[in-house]
C-alpha cells in the first residue's frame, strides 16, 4: 500500500463523513420535510416492490427445496419451515432486499441528483435560498432508512409464502406443520437482528446514492459514472455491514 | 448596487477571471458580453456566492459576499433572482411549483396563494395555462420564460440573466428582450444580462461591458460601443471581423 492510496482512502472517508454530518445537521428540519420524505418513501418503496416480491418468492421456494434436499428422507416435516424462517430472518431477506435496492435505488438516487447537479438545478436551489442538502439529500436519506426495513419485512413474508408453496406442493408437508415449523426455535433477536441489518443497509444505500449524486461533475458521462460508483460502493459497504452486524448481534 | 473589485478565479490550472472590476448602479441594466468560455457564467455565480473568489471582493448592497455567514448569504439571495443559462428548472416539479418554489420553501404561504403568485408571474412572461404542465412538456423558449418567472417570484431587487435569448427564435428573443426592459422600467429591477447576442445587448442595456481574457476591457453605453476604436470590441460586435 502506498501513501497515495492511504491518503485518498482517508480523504474519501472524510468527505463521506462531512456529507453525512451535513445531512444530520439538517434533521432539525425533519418535521417540515414530512411531505418530501413521504413522497420519497412511496417512490422508492413502490418502485422496488415488484422485484423484491419476485426474488423473495423464488428464493423462498429454492430455500425450502434445498433444505429438503440437504436433509434427505429422514427429516421431520416441520424442519422445512424452520429452515426457511431462520435463513430469511437473519440473512437472506435483508441481504437480498439490500442488494436489489442498492442496484435500483442508489443508482437512481445518484443519477437523479447527479443530473440536477450537472444541469445546475442544485445551483438554482441555492439561488432561491433553499439548502439542497435539506431539500434533496435529507428526505431521501431518511426515506431510505425507513423503506429498507419495510421492504425486508415484505421480503420475509413473501419468502415464507414461497417456501410454503414449495413444501406443501412438492414435499407434501401439511400447511399447519409448515407454519408450526416457521415458529419453531424462534428467538426474537433473530428478527430484530435482521431488521437492524436492513436499517443499516438503508443507511448505506441512501448515503452512497445521495453522496455520489452531489459529487457528480462533468455532464452526462459524469452522471453515469456516479450511478455506477453508488451501486458498487453501496453493495460493498452493505456486505461489510452484514458481517459486522452478524458479529455484534449473533 | 453591485460592486465587483479585482476578482480572480481559476479552476485547477485554468485562470478564468484575472482582476475583473465592474460596478452596477441601482436601477440600471448592464450587459456583459464576451466570447463563449470567457467566464461570464462564472462571474454571475460569484455574485450570489455559489463560487468563492480566489482573490478580490464582491459587494452587494454594501455587504461583502464572501464574508457572509450561510444564513446571511441566503437572506441576500432572496433579493437576487437568477435566470440560469440552461433554465435549471426542477424536473420533478410542475411549472407552478417551480415558479413558487422560493415562496413555498422559505415562507409560510398557502398552496392557493402560492399558485396565484405563480400564475401572476407566469402571465408577466406571457405564459398562460401552463401552470400544471410538467417541465418536460415545455419547449426551450418556454423553459427560459418559466425560469424568468421563477426568478421574479420573490420580488427581487436584482436579477441576473445568463444568456436569456440564446437558442431562441428571433420573435421569442424579442419578447424576452422587451420583458427585461419592461421589468427594469416598471419594477425598477437592477439587472445584469450576460449574452453574446449583440442585438439583445444593444436593446436592453444602459451600459455594455466586454469581458475578455479575464478582465473587463471595455465599459460604455451602447452608442460608445458602436463608435469605439477598441479592436477587441469592434471585432466582437462585427462578428470576428474579416476572414
Ligand atoms: N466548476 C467548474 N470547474 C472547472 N472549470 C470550470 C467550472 N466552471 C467553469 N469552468 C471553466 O471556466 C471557463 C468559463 O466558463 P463559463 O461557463 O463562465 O463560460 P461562459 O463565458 O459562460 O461561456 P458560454 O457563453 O459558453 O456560456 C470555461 O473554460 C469552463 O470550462
Ligand atoms: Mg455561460
Amino acid at each position: 500500500m502506498n501513501k497515495g492510496f492511504i491518503e485518498s482512502f482517508f480523504g474519501y472517508i472524510g468527505r463521506v463523513c462531512i456529507f453525512l454530518g451535513a445531512i444530520i445537521v439538517k434533521l432539525y428540519y425533519l418535521p417540515r420535510s414530512f411531505r418530501l420524505i413521504l413522497e420519497q418513501i412511496v417512490h422508492m418503496g413502490i418502485a422496488s416492490m415488484p422485484i423484491v416480491i419476485f426474488t423473495s418468492f423464488f428464493a423462498g421456494m429454492v430455500t425450502a427445496y434445498q433444505a429438503a434436499f440437504q436433509a434427505g428422507e429422514y427429516m421431520p416435516d416441520a424442519y422445512l419451515g424452520m429452515a426457511v424462517a431462520k435463513a430469511f430472518m437473519i440473512e437472506l431477506a435483508p441481504l437480498l432486499t439490500g442488494l436489489i435496492v442498492a442496484g435500483r435505488v442508489s443508482s437512481s438516487l445518484a443519477a437523479e441528483i447527479g443530473t440536477m447537479r450537472v444541469t445546475e438545478q442544485i445551483d438554482a436551489l441555492e439561488s432561491l435560498a433553499i439548502d439542497p442538502i435539506r431539500y434533496l439529500a435529507m428526505p431521501r436519506f431518511i426515506a431510505g432508512i425507513i423503506v429498507l426495513p419495510l421492504l425486508t419485512g415484505l421480503s420475509l413474508f413473501v419468502a415464507f409464502f414461497g417456501g410454503g408453496i414449495c413444501s406443501i406442493f412438492i414435499f407434501d408437508v401439511k400447511p399447519i406443520v409448515y407454519i408450526e415449523g416457521l415458529r419453531m426455535q424462534y428467538y426474537p433477536h433473530e428478527l430484530w437482528g435482521g431488521l437492524l441489518k436492513a436499517f443499516c443497509f438503508g443507511f448505506v444505500i441512501s448515503l452512497m446514492g445521495t453522496y455520489y449524486g452531489f459529487m457528480t461533475e462533468g455532464g452526462a458521462e459524469g452522471v453515469g459514472k456516479a450511478a455506477t460508483k453508488a451501486v458498487v460502493s453501496a453493495s460493498i459497504l452493505l456486505l461489510f455491514f452484514d458481517l459486522f452486524i452478524a458479529w455484534i448481534v449473533f | 448596487m453591485i460592486k465587483i473589485e479585482n476578482l480572480y478565479k481559476s479552476f485547477n490550472d485554468l485562470e478564468v477571471l484575472k482582476g475583473l472590476t465592474l460596478n452596477v448602479e441601482v436601477g440600471e441594466t448592464v450587459t456583459v458580453i464576451g466570447r463563449s468560455g470567457c467566464g461570464k457564467s462564472v462571474l454571475l455565480k460569484h455574485i450570489i456566492g455559489l463560487l468563492t473568489p480566489d482573490m478580490g471582493d464582491i459587494w452587494v448592497d454594501g455587504k461583502n459576499v464572501k464574508m457572509l455567514s450561510k444564513s446571511e448569504l441566503y437572506k441576500l439571495r432572496l433579493n437576487i433572482g437568477v435566470v440560469f443559462q440552461g433554465s435549471a428548472l426542477l424536473d420533478f416539479l410542475s411549472v407552478w411549483e417551480n415558479v413558487a418554489l422560493g415562496l413555498t420553501e422559505n415562507q409560510k404561504i398557502t398552496v392557493d396563494k402560492a399558485k396565484e403568485v405563480a400564475r401572476q408571474k407566469l402571465s408577466l412572461v406571457e405564459l398562460e395555462g401552463v401552470e400544471n404542465k410538467r417541465i418536460s412538456e415545455l419547449s426551450g423558449g418556454m423553459k427560459k420564460r418559466v425560469a424568468i418567472a421563477r426568478a421574479l417570484a420573490v420580488d427581487p431587487l436584482y436579477i441576473l440573466y445568463d444568456e436569456p435569448t440564446t437558442a431562441l427564435d428571433p420573435i421569442t428573443a424579442r419578447t424576452i428582450n422587451e420583458l427585461i426592459l419592461s421589468l427594469k422600467r416598471k419594477l425598477k429591477i437592477t439587472g445584469i444580462v450576460v449574452t453574446h447576442d449583440m442585438e439583445s445587448a444593444f436593446y436592453v442595456a444602459d451600459r455594455i461591458a466586454m469581458l475578455h481574457d479575464g478582465k473587463i476591457v471595455f465599459d460604455g453605453t451602447p452608442t460608445e460601443v458602436q463608435t469605439t476604436d477598441n479592436k477587441i470590441v469592434q471585432n466582437f460586435v462585427k462578428g470576428g471581423g474579416q476572414y
